[in-house]
């Protein structure tokens, strides 16, 4: 019997969830172990754009050894200093000084230079869910947890924001169209089975909503979706292929409820993907994230010509099957929810639990 | 040739793909080292395992069950060394692409000397040079001190000054850096690696201990006129294999099971290359191409050099960058079907989220396959117009990488080749259809006579001798007579027409002289003075192949007429 590992991606509507959020560099946490958090509060920040100002002591003092130069500094290393603080003092009859132009913090002296630490904007870490700290990371960040329903994805434009699900089409295969943009509630998700048209885009990233999950969405407006002002998600893949139908009828259950949209990058490294959170107020069990093909499991095709459609895991063949194609691949049966059956490599599956 | 060494031993080699992971054994059969067989399993050392030890358990299990034999025990530990009853495996030997491609700053005095030099150690393996400092920058010093902070690299590459060179400008840059690592957490401060004047490493190593760990490696540059990469290439690589047992968990108790160090797969690939190169004819040049998923390492090399790059492109999470820097009818105009160029797109777009995947239709499979074509091409022309200019010859083609190696017919895999990377002259391409050349590369530092037999035992298909003559003339012309006189007797007459493709009537091992006589102005191998227009040749799995297309291909922009040429080429190929 083949033994295959498989990835799964999670369409639940109820589960106990933990993320970790993190900075790239250490900084500080803004939060505290039991703390509830929103979505969009801001659990922690650091500095990932420095900038220093360098003061050079010859320019000012004149033309002074280094030994004598770093006598003259009247400061010393990790010091605050205010804009016109005195840094050096050439001493003597003719007096001269050396000012802070900017105020920051001493960051380095060496013989004749000083590097001064100046503000700049930190970066902030939003918590990009709503629950609880569970536990804080020193310098770097928090974990938080929550339970509800989780959903998610295989692309977004790194973009977090929290909004009310509002089921922009009927059904999973249809496309947003203009007249449903009409009549769009300030402050919405939009949940539709594709997009294919740019002008779409453009239109709905004018519009007070605050975030976009597509099922599949045409790789030509990939430029366009990362330059949108709110974070689009897009559940399935490229293309113009329906919604995955249980993430579509579990959005739909949720309609009217608040989402944390999660557009983050697919990072196998972090563990960061998409995700779709909607915290409801009942407990859930975790979930592995991994597990081993075995029969009767609800698989999803990941590629084309089927992608998107979901199905059971009926048989694994052993040895290698011969695609259509010609290549060899290690190869199950699925049935569709249409009754369609397939053969399909098992390395185009995924587990959908 | 009989074993010299020792002792007998089988070797288990790992290789971790990012998105394979790959184990190859080798074994003795009398006296002689065989490949025997291969396991695979997806890789895990991203989420959720985070750890390599479960694709290494499932890649074993599969080799397992592929072999009958016994190699991991009852509580799934490999069994090392080898037992009398013929489980187990008595070494190990590991390489590794997978991973983050690391970030690094190159610092040096002169662009084109000491940077360009350290430019080259950085494209030796999986990383990217994200900002440079020479001692023309004109940011002024804090600038360049918030760039470093800023992009926070894993590793700062810094050199310049011959042996007993320069010596200021180089201990400019290492006090910057010394300020840099004690403004940066303990965390995040850069490995460095020091490949500059001899006379100055001390001091280097003075300045910089306390703040951060400090590689002293040879200098790429102990003159202006030479430079020496391949000591410090061998150091890199290690020193990339430490970062990636620190970052990968399981990696760090197989290293010590292995006993050698974690090869980078591209170092070790390259490796052997140039052994290859080494068994030929020095001015002669072999190339090796290894496409991935992540990306595709390109070296070519000779006894005295090797010139390698890792190209961030692959057909897999790789796709992203080279749909960055190339248009999508660069791919498209590889396709002999018409398949709309949103599919196309939306294809490899998917591809990318999903690198595992595999094509299923004739239509993806077509589209694959455009795409190693065009990393092939956009390569090849990398390194053509840096180092060798148009039309280089090469003595042997070594190919690797599922996309070429893993086709329904291995003529696919050649016509991938030929198109892809357009030699000329007479050359022969080799085919790795298991992964096995990087493999040998850290084979070898534990046993260096196995990758010699293994190769001579026919582990790599020789998928035949290609001769590319330069021609130019019009379609269909005559151009050359070639004459296939066989050892066993016998002679064939074939008319070789421009723009055609030819398979030569010779069988898998079979022996011929081929005499070519030109009809038309014709420079069969263009690269040496005195041509040559008789030699000998045996039959690969192709057989031979006259490939009288011209260079460069001139594919139609119409897809008509594109549809057409390139059934022809398939059908003359007898695809």
């Amino acid at each position: 019997m083949v033994t295959m590992l498989a990835s799964i991606t999670h369409i639940l509507p109820l589960t106990n969830i933990c993320r970790t959020r993190i900075l790239q560099i250490n900084g500080r946490i803004l939060a505290r172990i039991g703390q509830r958090v929103k979505g969009m509060d801001i659990v922690a920040e650091a500095v990932l754009q420095p900038k220093h100002i360098q003061l050079n002591l010859q320019t000012v003092l004149g033309n002074i050894t280094p030994g004598k130069a770093r006598q003259m500094i009247e400061r010393h290393l990790g010091e605050t200093v205010a804009a016109g603080d005195i840094i050096a003092t050439s001493g003597g009859f003719l007096r001269r000084v050396l000012r802070a132009p900017q105020a920051g913090i001493i960051d380095s002296i060496s013989a004749d230079q000083v590097m001064i630490r100046v503000q700049s904007q930190p970066y902030r870490l939003f918590a990009g869910i709503p629950g609880e700290i569970i536990e804080i990371i020193p310098d770097r960040g928090v974990v938080i947890e929550t339970n509800g329903s989780l959903v998610q994805g295989a692309w977004g434009n790194d973009q977090i924001n929290t909004g009310s699900i509002n089921m922009a089409t009927v059904r999973p295969g249809e496309e947003i169209s203009r007249e449903y943009l009409d009549s769009v509630t300030e402050g919405a998700v939009l949940v539709a089975g594709c997009c294919s048209q740019i002008d779409i885009l453009r239109i709905i990233n004018e519009l007070p909503v605050k975030g976009l999950i597509l099922g599949s969405m045409s790789a030509e407006l990939i430029p366009i979706a990362n330059s949108m002002k709110m974070p689009v998600i897009v559940l399935d893949g490229f293309g113009k292929t329906p919604m995955n139908g249980d993430a579509f009828w579990l959005l739909k259950s949720n309609e009217r409820r608040d989402a944390s949209i999660m557009a983050l990058s697919w990072d196998s490294y972090t563990n960061e993907r998409p995700e779709i959170i909607i915290e409801l107020p009942a407990k859930g069990e975790n979930q592995p994230d991994a597990d081993i093909f075995d029969l009767g499991q609800k698989v999803r095709v990941l590629t084309y010509p089927n992608m998107g459609q979901i199905g059971t895991l009926e048989q694994i063949h052993d040895g290698l099957l011969i695609m259509p194609d010609g290549v060899r691949a290690t190869a199950g049966e699925i049935y569709l929810e249409n009754g369609e059956q397939l053969i399909v490599p098992l390395a185009n599956l995924d587990i959908i639990e | 040739m009989a074993i010299t060494s020792p002792s007998v031993e089988s070797i288990l080699a790992l290789d971790f793909g990012s998105t394979q992971t790959r184990v190859l054994l080798f074994d003795v059969v009398e006296g002689q080292y065989y490949f025997i067989a291969a396991g695979t399993a997806p890789s895990t050392d991203g989420a959720p395992f985070f750890s390599i030890n479960e694709s290494a358990h499932h890649a074993i299990r599969h080799l397992e069950e592929r072999t009958g034999r016994i190699l991991l025990d009852d509580n799934g530990f490999l069994i090392i060394p080898s037992q009398l009853n013929g489980s187990g495996i008595d070494r190990l030997a590991l390489t590794i692409s997978s991973g983050k491609t690391l970030s690094v700053m190159s610092m040096g005095i002169l662009t084109n000397v000491s940077l360009a030099s350290i430019q080259k150690l950085a494209d030796s393996t999986y990383c990217e040079i994200i900002d440079s400092i020479d001692m023309n920058d004109q940011r002024p010093l804090e600038e360049q001190l918030d760039c470093i902070l800023r992009t926070r690299p894993q590793i700062i590459l810094i050199g310049g000054g011959t042996n007993g060179g320069a010596s200021h400008a180089v201990l400019k840059n290492v006090r910057l850096i010394n300020i840099a690592c004690r403004l940066l957490p303990k965390g995040n401060r850069p490995l460095v690696m020091y490949v500059g004047n001899k006379a100055l490493t001390h001091k280097v190593k003075e300045m910089l201990d306390k703040s951060t760990n400090v590689i002293i490696s040879s200098n790429v540059r102990p003159s202006i006129e030479k430079e020496e990469l391949l000591g410090a290439q061998t150091d890199f690589s290690e020193i990339v294999g430490l970062i990636r047992a620190h970052q990968v968990n399981g990696l760090k108790e197989l290293i010590k099971i292995s006993g050698i160090p974690l090869l980078p797969t591209a170092y070790s690939f390259g490796r052997m290359v140039r052994f290859f190169g080494r068994l030929n004819d020095p001015k002669k040049k072999v190339l090796g191409v290894d496409i991935g998923a992540r990306s595709t390492v390109f070296t070519i090399g000779n006894s005295d050099d090797l010139w390698m790059k890792v190209f961030p492109y692959g057909n897999g999470q790789g796709i992203l960058r080279i749909l960055d820097s190339s248009r999508l009818s660069d791919i498209t105009q590889w396709l002999r079907m018409a398949i709309p160029k949103e599919i196309v797109r939306d294809y490899l777009y998917n591809k990318s989220l999903y690198p595992a995947t595999i094509p299923m239709t004739e239509e993806t499979l077509a589209i694959e396959q455009a795409l190693a074509r065009h990393i092939l091409r956009l390569t090849s022309q990398y390194m053509a117009d840096r180092h060798f200019g148009f039309g280089s010859s090469y003595e042997s083609i070594l190919a690797s990488g599922g996309v070429l190696g893993q086709t329904q017919n291995p003529l696919q895999s050649l016509l991938m080749l030929l198109d892809g990377l357009q030699p000329i002259g007479v050359t022969t391409i080799v085919l790795d259809q298991n992964g096995l050349i990087a493999a040998l590369g850290a084979v070898a530092k534990i046993n260096s006579y196995a990758p010699i037999q293994i190769l001579e035992s026919g582990a790599l298909v020789n998928l035949g001798t290609v001769i590319c003559p330069m021609i130019k003339e019009r379609y269909s012309t005559p151009v050359l007579q070639a004459r296939l006189d066989y050892e066993e007797g016998g002679q064939e007459q074939i008319e070789i027409r421009y723009g055609s493709i030819s398979v030569l009537p010779l069988h898998y091992k079979q022996n011929a002289r081929l005499s070519l006589e030109p009809l038309r102005k014709v420079r069969i191998n263009p690269v040496h003075q005195r041509e040559i227009r008789s030699f000998k040749l045996v039959g690969g799995l192709c057989g031979a192949i006259i490939d009288a297309r011209g260079r460069p291909l001139v594919i139609p922009t119409d897809i008509g007429r594109r549809r057409v040429i390139m059934a022809r080429w398939a059908k003359e190929l007898g695809l």
